[in-house]
């Protein structure tokens, strides 16, 4: 391979951009030539160095984490010991405690073992015990609370009830209960807790959107999804949950699922290719769950405004983009053409490109607007959930500076 | 929050001593991004870098009575994660680098060998370096890791193929490195 090859091959790999025969080839050509692994250990280093500086969500995410890291327990062995090589002092190990007593100690401690282990069997056959349910990935500082103490979620480890997991900004978490076969998606900015009490597994999302599959079930396990406003019984297999503020939204992929406004008591089953919304003063009405069509749209904004239509093509990749770094009061706005009753708006942003603090207003005139409710970032995806109302101009605009530019890849609006 | 802009890393320090908890939200969003990168030139691997600098983050809370005040907190910081590292060296092999690819095995087995006595070198001179760049390196530089831009997407915007892009920022990232070691001989 030749120098230029290899400088192209390295630049892709670290850039990420590489596809799998790039990367096999890269390795094939390290494996077969150690002069070129120190230039390709500087590269790397040097690359992910410089994305560092540059990723100032990554500061967030871990002052977020660790915040809520260092309410949690008291110093690790490995901390006592790397603090005794930085400052010289020797640390000893941690003590442990003398085996003593009399000859046969171990005998009563040995049959109260067996009897709890006896009665723990016939509980569990009794009452069943809570399925495992484990965190199968764990993408940004995911953390989880259970009585007041706080540790780093990392793929593989088991949830309990009464644990609480909490996914911030940039993040994203996957949990699986691999005995149900059921999946959940939880997005960025979403805080989720574990409830579960004899065959009823219930998940409380305090905030933010997940979305779940279940391919099947055992019969015996009632299982449960619930949002500050409303609580969903679990019928069927696939569906996204949205919750901010007091809104909550739930969109059936597939399968039937029974959802209940807790403040009016309502009740209504929201079946395949179906949603609803809750919120305190609404009734239940069932919606379509596809977008609006979007063709007589027309769209304007702050800056760049001949590149606004790519907003709406059907290629995801090309888009709006602010001309520089995200600055407060650039803004995009969206005419419908007419009104509509809506619900929901999402948008799409190129990777890291989302608005960090976005005001989102609508209106029914073009004249007279009003605030939209709660707009929750995601690295690709916004999604805004407000009570459902009838509007036909909306208009969103940055409210912070950010370290990265906005773009719009996309834009969604649904019933 | 403006505040915290004014106050010097030993004011946070007091503050998160007499029990702010939240200065010390804003002592790591100062030096998270330096840390970070302080990490990533001995270890290039993204998990490595997100677990080490949250728990030299967590570990420097829980000792920050051993912190001596007006001594570079940064620098500190730096030294912990090293220590950390090497402390961890056997747990990163065992579960960082388990599946990964051949090519993470270097990063991660040659990085670690370059970890040197060196206590405290200063991201600064990766900034200088920055600085030093002409300006057609640096746009460079800016539009691959500031604006995210794909190589195509560089390509399109500076006219040139993407082949082009991929050599030059190769070119470029190895000015800052012979730049950075020149700047800490002991490394």
């Amino acid at each position: 391979m030749n120098d230029e090859t290899f400088m192209a091959l390295v630049d892709a790999c670290t850039s990420g951009e590489a596809t799998p025969e790039q990367w096999q080839a890269l390795e094939e050509e390290l494996r077969n030539h150690p002069a070129r692994r120190d230039e390709y250990l500087a590269q790397a280093s040097v690359s992910e160095a410089l994305r560092a500086l540059h990723d100032q969500s990554a500061a967030e995410r871990v002052r977020d984490s660790v915040l809520a890291g260092i309410q949690s327990a008291s110093p690790s062995d490995l901390s006592r010991r790397v603090m005794g090589e930085l400052h010289g002092t020797p640390v000893r190990p941690a003590r442990t405690g003398p085996i003593s007593g009399s000859r046969a100690w171990w005998r009563p401690v040995l049959a109260i073992a067996a009897l709890v282990a006896v009665f723990a069997g016939i509980a569990a056959w009794w009452i069943r015990l809570p399925p495992e349910i484990l965190v199968a990935e764990a993408n940004g500082a995911i953390t989880i609370t259970s009585d007041g103490k706080t540790r780093a979620a990392r793929s593989g480890i088991r949830l309990h009830p009464g644990d609480f997991v909490n996914v911030p900004t940039g993040a994203s978490a996957r949990l699986a209960v691999p005995n149900e076969a059921i999946r959940l998606d939880i997005g960025a900015q979403s805080a989720l807790a574990v409830r579960y009490q004899p065959r009823a597994l219930t998940f409380f999302l305090e905030r933010g959107a997940l979305d779940a599959r279940i391919e099947h079930r055992e019969r015996r396990l009632s299982l449960a999804f619930a949002t500050p406003g409303s609580s969903e019984v679990i019928l069927g297999t696939e569906f996204h949950l949205a919750s901010a503020g007091t809104v909550s939204r739930l969109e059936v992929i597939h399968g039937r699922v029974s959802f209940t406004n807790l403040k009016s008591g309502e009740t209504k089953e929201v079946a395949t290719e179906e949603a609803v919304v809750a919120s305190p003063e609404a009734a239940l009405d069932i919606l379509p769950l596809g977008p609006l069509a979007r063709d007589q749209w027309t769209l304007t904004a702050s800056d760049n405004r001949d590149k606004v239509a790519k907003a709406l093509d059907t290629d995801s990749h090309s888009g709006w983009q602010t001309p520089g770094n995200q600055m407060p009061g650039q803004w995009i706005e969206i005419d419908l053409a007419e009104p509509e009753e809506i619900s929901k708006i999402t948008l799409h942003s190129r990777y890291g490109e989302f608005p960090r603090a976005l005001r989102v207003n609508g209106s029914l005139d073009g004249e007279r607007w009003g605030p939209v409710l709660a707009a929750k970032p995601g690295e690709t995806v916004t999604e805004i959930l407000f009570p459902r109302q009838r509007l036909r101009f909306l208009r969103f605009e940055l409210d912070a500076l950010a370290n990265a530019p906005w773009s719009v890849t996309d834009v969604q609006v649904f019933h | 929050m403006s505040l915290g802009t004014e106050l010097s890393d030993d004011d946070l320090i007091r503050e998160i001593r007499a029990g702010h908890v939240n200065a010390y939200g804003m002592l790591i969003e100062r030096h998270c991004s330096r840390l970070r990168a302080f990490i990533a030139l001995r270890v290039p691997l993204p998990g490595v870098i997100d677990e080490l600098s949250h728990e030299t983050f967590v570990f420097a809370y829980r000792n920050l009575g051993r912190f001596t005040p007006g001594s570079s907190f940064s620098a500190w910081i730096c030294a912990i994660s090293l220590q950390l590292l090497r402390a961890e060296q056997q747990r990163f092999r065992r579960h960082e680098i388990r599946q990964a690819r051949y090519a993470d095995h270097i990063l991660f087995e040659r990085g670690i060998e370059t970890v040197g006595d060196n206590d405290a070198p200063e991201m600064e001179s990766l900034e200088r370096c920055m600085q030093r760049l002409p300006a057609r390196s640096r746009e460079l530089v800016d539009l691959r890791y500031q604006v995210s831009l794909s190589a195509e997407e560089i390509a399109e915007r500076v006219r040139q193929s993407i082949a082009w892009v991929r050599t030059t920022l190769f070119r470029v990232r190895q000015q800052l490195r012979q730049c950075v070691e020149q700047l800490q001989p002991n490394r």
